[in-house]
């Protein structure tokens, strides 16, 4: 089941009424029906994943309980370790095994030696990188007492399981979510209406903008051999364009689907083509994940090679982003990328600027000169990186590389009946996005000021966008992952 | 609560309205499909794949044939991607068919790509692409507003529904099935669109395509089922010769074929192979629509011959 899909559109219906108007005397009832509600969601999609879900969840319990209640520090480390088996193994399992095993295979065969490799016929569970990071995030902060371990199964498994970001996150934190599942919710109208704009603006990127752009992306990238360099220029801008608006457009609607049951969770997205470097930039990009990564894995690895200056940070930001690329997919392709990003942070590290709070110009309606010019070069930058991102394999994506390259560079570029549509769109997302960028989304604020019907009629023009403009129907990237 | 229920009821509301507007006024310029999904069970319908959608004009089979304005002719033919014989198209033929109806007139336009296939394996029908397309979703074909049908299967943005609206397109779809296109049949434009079809036909579907036992056998059934409701005629459109010379390669033996078939099925068949051929085409493979008329004529003079 998909937000953007009439199933979903049914099943929220009617789970928002019994939630708020049948299960709303009890909370206990009430994180009940969440929870049956998070798997019918789940099991829409393949019920026999659920039971993986299930398990999970009860393993993850139960090992939260025993860490908090021993002070013995090598059966803590045991118990965090079967946790780990248990959820790393499984993502290793299914997403990776067959990219290990051939992999293996690959690197014998540079030296002669041969051998049979048997791969497995799996299909990736749904959700599995994004529930995984939960229960190890939720582990690790109770070893750390950071957090004390839920004693009520319910919470617990509504944690890991909770719909609007069961499927591609945000990676809540514990501390954020359990206790908003431990206490009752109470309806709030300016909320909700703040909810339903923010699910219209996600939709909104979803279907009109990454739907759209992401018909001329693949037909660019399926293509590429054949077509002038300013094509594949124009082909790897849509699929930045379409990789944003799809990530954040579902972001945005399960932050909105999850405000009108009361929840908060995290925000996922913070503008960032509007970032003035790399570092800014992944500040701003699927925050939860960055965030999740910089605790656990940035911040140990800075600390153990703090000894050898900029070098170890330099060290520990490239392992952290080429293990964030590789989080993608068990391809290649997904650790040049982490990879690469790591080393744009060099430059940076180099002049100490990686947490330098940069000077932007508040409330202005144009950016300034410095602004402009970073934000460009941050946005090409992350473009160009883009290509070994939706490229099928490293040959694949150097030969796109090939192909720009060229003196076609400087020719006009091929135009698709569906080019002005997507472009049409693109730059009002960008234009609105620009406009409300001290706001948590575009619909926040603008038009707030708008009078009544003039503000009706515009959220109607953008709902009305949505159904005249749909692209063909794609499924959500992050999906995949 | 009860403001913001009461907000978002009168939004979708009005939202609603909006789009059942778009749904209404969708017609034969919307797609090549639409109108046959919105008309009632029919009593006598055109069968096949784009060339009869084009070529075969209901209007002079009801004139030729002098049937009476309840038996008029219909013509339920898609495209060789979505109507070859197959399960998926048989069951919608016997949806658009009335069921009371006993005599029916059909018409099977048969050619090799009908009764053939480029899957990998051609007699696995559980790989029929056609199953997957609108004609495997359309589960409704004969709703005034088919409102499933565009949600479902539209393959264009909705907002070409309002654009086609009020223009003069190049491509209608008539309440009675048949689609009519206008294309500038100067020489050049003609030679034009007979070079991309036939390299196409011979660079794309010739090295896939291959005989389908099971395809073959859903024309049979076809042929049986539509028995049970009146009389069944083949006939085979005429093409550019060159066409028929592609044709000629993907199965030289087509026609004895069909005429076996018609042989132990009794069914008149009609093939326009060995036919004078001095017929206007728009592309080699579909008539254009003059010469469609008296291609109908032609047909609906056999089948008076054969009544």
């Amino acid at each position: 089941m998909i937000f953007n899909s009439i199933p979903f559109a049914v099943f929220f219906i009617v789970f928002f009424f019994l939630y708020w108007f049948v299960f709303n005397k009890n909370l206990r009832l009430q994180n009940l029906l969440l929870l049956a509600g998070s798997y019918f969601f789940y099991g829409w999609w393949d019920w026999r994943f659920l039971s993986l879900l299930i398990g999970s969840s009860l393993l993850n319990y139960y090992l939260g309980i025993a860490i908090a209640s021993t002070t013995n520090e090598n059966k803590r480390r045991w118990l965090l370790y079967i946790g780990f088996i248990q959820g790393l193994g499984g993502l290793l399992f299914f997403k990776y095994y067959n990219f290990f095993v051939t992999s293996f295979a690959d690197a014998f065969a540079v030296f002669n030696v041969h051998f049979d490799v048997h791969l497995l016929q799996l299909i990736l569970p749904l959700g599995i990188s994004f529930y995984t990071f939960r229960t190890i995030s939720y582990l690790l902060d109770i070893d750390k007492n950071k957090i004390k371990p839920t004693t009520d199964w319910v919470v617990f498994f509504n944690y890991v399981s909770f719909f609007p970001g069961l499927i591609s996150g945000p990676i809540d934190k514990a501390k954020l979510l359990i206790p908003q599942l431990e206490n009752k919710r109470v309806f709030d109208n300016s909320q909700a209406t703040d909810a339903m704009r923010q699910i219209l603006w996600g939709l909104f990127k979803k279907v009109v903008v990454a739907d759209n752009c992401a018909d001329l992306a693949n037909q660019i990238f399926d293509g590429y051999k054949d077509l002038p360099a300013s094509t594949l220029l124009m082909g790897a801008l849509f699929y930045t364009l379409q990789l944003y608006a799809d990530f954040s457009g579902y972001s945005d609607m399960a932050l909105g689907f999850a405000r009108l049951l009361g929840f908060n969770i995290t925000k996922n997205f913070n503008f960032p083509f509007f970032a003035q470097n790399i570092a800014e930039y992944w500040r701003r990009w699927h925050m939860s994940l960055t965030a999740w990564l910089t605790e656990y894995v940035f911040t140990p690895l800075s600390i153990k090679f703090r000894d050898y200056g900029k070098t170890g940070l330099a060290l520990a930001v490239i392992i952290n982003f080429t293990i964030c690329g590789i989080w993608h997919g068990a391809n290649w392709t997904y650790v040049l990328f982490g990879f690469l990003h790591g080393c744009y942070f060099i430059p940076l590290i180099i002049r100490d600027t990686m947490n330098k709070k940069i000077k932007r110009t508040k409330g202005a309606m144009l950016p300034s000169f410095t602004e402009l010019r970073n934000i460009l070069a941050t946005f090409i930058l992350v473009m160009l990186t883009n290509i070994v991102f939706r490229a099928d394999s490293i040959v694949h994506a150097a030969d796109y590389f090939k192909h720009i390259f060229s003196m076609s560079l400087f020719s006009a570029p091929v135009l698709y009946s569906k080019t002005g549509t997507a472009v049409v769109f693109a730059v009002i997302m960008l234009v609105l996005e620009w406009v409300a960028r001290e706001d948590q989304f575009a619909l926040a604020t603008v038009g707030l000021k708008f009078p009544k019907p003039v503000r009706l009629f515009f959220y109607y023009c953008i709902a009305m966008a949505i159904f005249l403009f749909a692209g063909k129907e794609q499924q959500f990237i992050y999906f995949q992952f | 609560m009860k403001k913001f229920l009461v907000n978002v009821i009168i939004f979708s509301v009005l939202l609603s309205a909006s789009m059942l507007f778009v749904f209404f006024i969708a017609d034969g310029k919307s797609d090549s499909y639409y109108v046959r999904f919105t008309t009632p069970p029919q009593h006598s319908l055109i069968l096949g794949t784009s060339r009869a959608a084009q070529g075969l004009q209901p209007a002079v089979f009801d004139s030729v044939l002098n049937v009476n304005k309840d038996h008029y002719f219909f013509n339920y033919s898609f495209t060789i991607n979505d109507s070859p014989f197959g399960p998926a198209y048989l069951e919608s033929i016997k949806k658009k068919l009335n069921p009371a109806v006993k005599d029916g007139i059909f018409i099977l336009a048969v050619d090799p790509w009908s009764i053939s296939t480029p899957e990998k394996d051609p007699n696995d029908s559980t790989l029929f692409r056609e199953n997957m397309g609108f004609m495997g979703k359309t589960k409704y074909v004969n709703l005034k507003y088919n409102i499933p049908y565009l949600v479902e299967s539209f393959s264009e943005p909705f907002i070409n529904i309002v654009r086609k609206w009020k223009s003069t397109p190049d491509m209608v779809l008539h309440q009675d099935g048949w689609l009519e296109i206008d294309a500038p049949m100067d020489s050049a434009a003609v030679a034009k669109r007979l070079d991309t079809k036939l390299k196409d036909y011979q660079q794309n579907y010739l090295p896939v395509y291959k005989f389908s036992t099971l395809r073959q056998n859903y024309l049979l059934k076809t042929i049986a089922w539509l028995q049970g409701h009146g009389t069944v005629y083949m006939v085979r459109l005429p093409v550019h010769p060159s066409m028929f010379a592609i044709e000629d390669k993907l199965m030289p033996d087509f026609d004895e074929k069909i005429n076996t078939i018609a042989g132990n099925k009794n069914v008149g068949y009609l093939s326009f192979k060995a036919m004078e051929n001095n017929y206007q085409y728009v592309d080699g493979n579909h008539l254009y629509k003059a010469s469609g008329k008296k291609v109908s004529a032609v047909i609906a003079g056999w089948i008076s011959s054969k009544k």
